[in-house]
């Protein structure tokens, strides 16, 4: 095993058990990390804070590890050779968010963003008469019916090319695919979704 | 659907690449069906892209500081057998979201943060201090009865102010009751355990929030 993997595990029983020293290790090697995640997901959201905001949500973090008898430190496994970094940097994320989301911070910044399968309806619908005959929402329904049906992988493309209006090389990177591969996927899913759309509509 | 959603370890292994096989395509699965979670995996990518050549923004000592000291303060508890009774979890960060969301939706002034609280513990008892903006108030939870509690706030010597602070204990949006801080004490009976919150003011001009929630905690830690 991975030397440093080994010490992170060390210092977590140590933490588990209630050792003083090993926690104060354990929150200043990842102080950083977690101050750095929480701006991080603040910004990506578009939500303004204060230097207070970044405080409290990364005290917020430490306590939620450590509050319950460790709890939520007690879930972290390393099975794959996951670095208790890589782990605390999810679970920051995720409390962040999980706040932003409590108190429908969100829904701002989501609605700004997002472009619901509009454009995958378009390009559907190019060339298809039924489509462009049907209501927008029933053109919508019936298109997340097909994603539905496709498989997993056609399924998170479709998410994060469409939907997320991610750029498809950043959609390759992200699913470690290559870019030709993408393309692939991106021809395949459209086409089942097409005839998918063309079958339902007759 | 896979309505179980993946654990953090999961989700840091497929962002880094560890997982194959069945692993790999039930996390694509679920992140193609599950907004809360596609979203975080998609902050966390994003998070690791930039932190490639960026410089890391290092936390402020202090706030190491702080964090070292709640996470101690968390073991002291856990390590007293009186605090399994009961328990009063603090919810800080509550108050300070909604006075990041306050403006963003309705364009009101944040409210002042919620700063310091200690906690000292006896048997069913709780004793909290909150230092809201001028005001330091002392909050002392006791159980009475089972799932019930009365909880005592007073303003402490401390305060800037010592008449004409009103606390209002608050459910939701609701108030349940309010009274003005003008005697020793306020005493709020036979509080049934819930989440809750105390909002302080002076006339008419808000001070401070404070949410909180009464929980009974087992035996038998996990
Ligand atoms: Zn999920």
């Amino acid at each position: 095993m991975n030397p440093s993997l080994e010490e992170d595990r060390r210092l977590l029983s140590k933490c588990i058990t209630g050792d003083r020293n090993a926690s104060e290790i354990l929150v200043r090697r990842f102080s950083n990390l977690v101050y750095h995640s929480v701006q991080h997901t603040l910004v990506e959201k578009n939500i303004s804070f204060t230097p207070q905001d970044l405080e409290d949500l990364h005290n917020t973090i430490f306590l939620q590890l450590f509050e319950h008898g460790c709890r939520k430190l007690k879930q972290y496994r390393g099975k794959n050779g996951c670095s208790l970094a890589s782990w605390i940097r999810v679970v920051a994320v995720r409390v962040v968010l999980n706040h932003i989301r409590k108190k429908g911070m969100d829904a701002i910044a989501w609605q700004m963003k997002r472009t619901p399968l509009e454009d995958l309806s378009k390009l559907i619908g190019e060339e298809m008469d039924p489509l462009t005959l049907m209501q927008n929402e029933e053109q919508d329904r019936l298109v997340e019916n097909g994603i539905q049906s496709l498989p997993p992988r056609d399924r998170l493309f479709i998410r994060l090319y469409f939907d997320q209006g991610t750029p498809i090389e950043d959609v390759a990177e992200t699913m470690q695919i290559s870019v030709p591969n993408a393309y692939t996927i991106k021809h395949r899913a459209v086409r089942k979704l097409k005839s998918y759309v063309s079958s339902m509509s007759k | 659907m896979t309505k179980i959603c993946p654990s953090e370890e999961m989700i840091a292994d497929y962002v880094e690449g560890r997982l194959s096989g069945s692993d790999r395509s039930e996390t694509e699965a679920h992140l193609s069906d599950c907004e809360t979670c596609l979203e975080g995996f998609l902050v966390v990518k994003s998070l690791l892209r930039d932190s490639d050549g960026v410089q890391l923004n290092p936390a402020p000592n202090h706030v190491t500081q702080a964090a070292v000291r709640l996470v101690q303060s968390q073991i002291s508890l856990s390590n007293r057998p009186s605090v399994e009774r009961l328990r009063v979890s603090i919810r800080r960060l509550y108050a300070r979201v909604l006075d990041l969301l306050r403006p963003l939706l309705w364009g009101r002034m944040a409210f002042a943060p919620i700063r310091g609280s200690k906690i000292v513990v006896s048997n069913g008892l709780v004793h909290l201090r909150k230092i809201f903006r001028e005001i330091e108030t002392e909050i002392e939870v006791e159980k009475t009865t089972k799932g019930k509690a009365h909880i005592r706030v007073r303003l402490s010597e401390a305060s800037k102010y010592k008449k004409g602070v009103r606390v209002s204990l608050k459910k939701g949006e609701r108030v349940i009751s309010s009274y003005l801080i003008d005697r020793e004490y306020v005493l709020f009976e036979d509080i049934p355990f819930e989440h809750y919150a105390f909002d302080f003011s002076k006339d008419g001009v808000k001070l401070g929030t404070y949410f909180f929630e009464i929980k009974e905690s087992h035996h038998g830690r996990k």
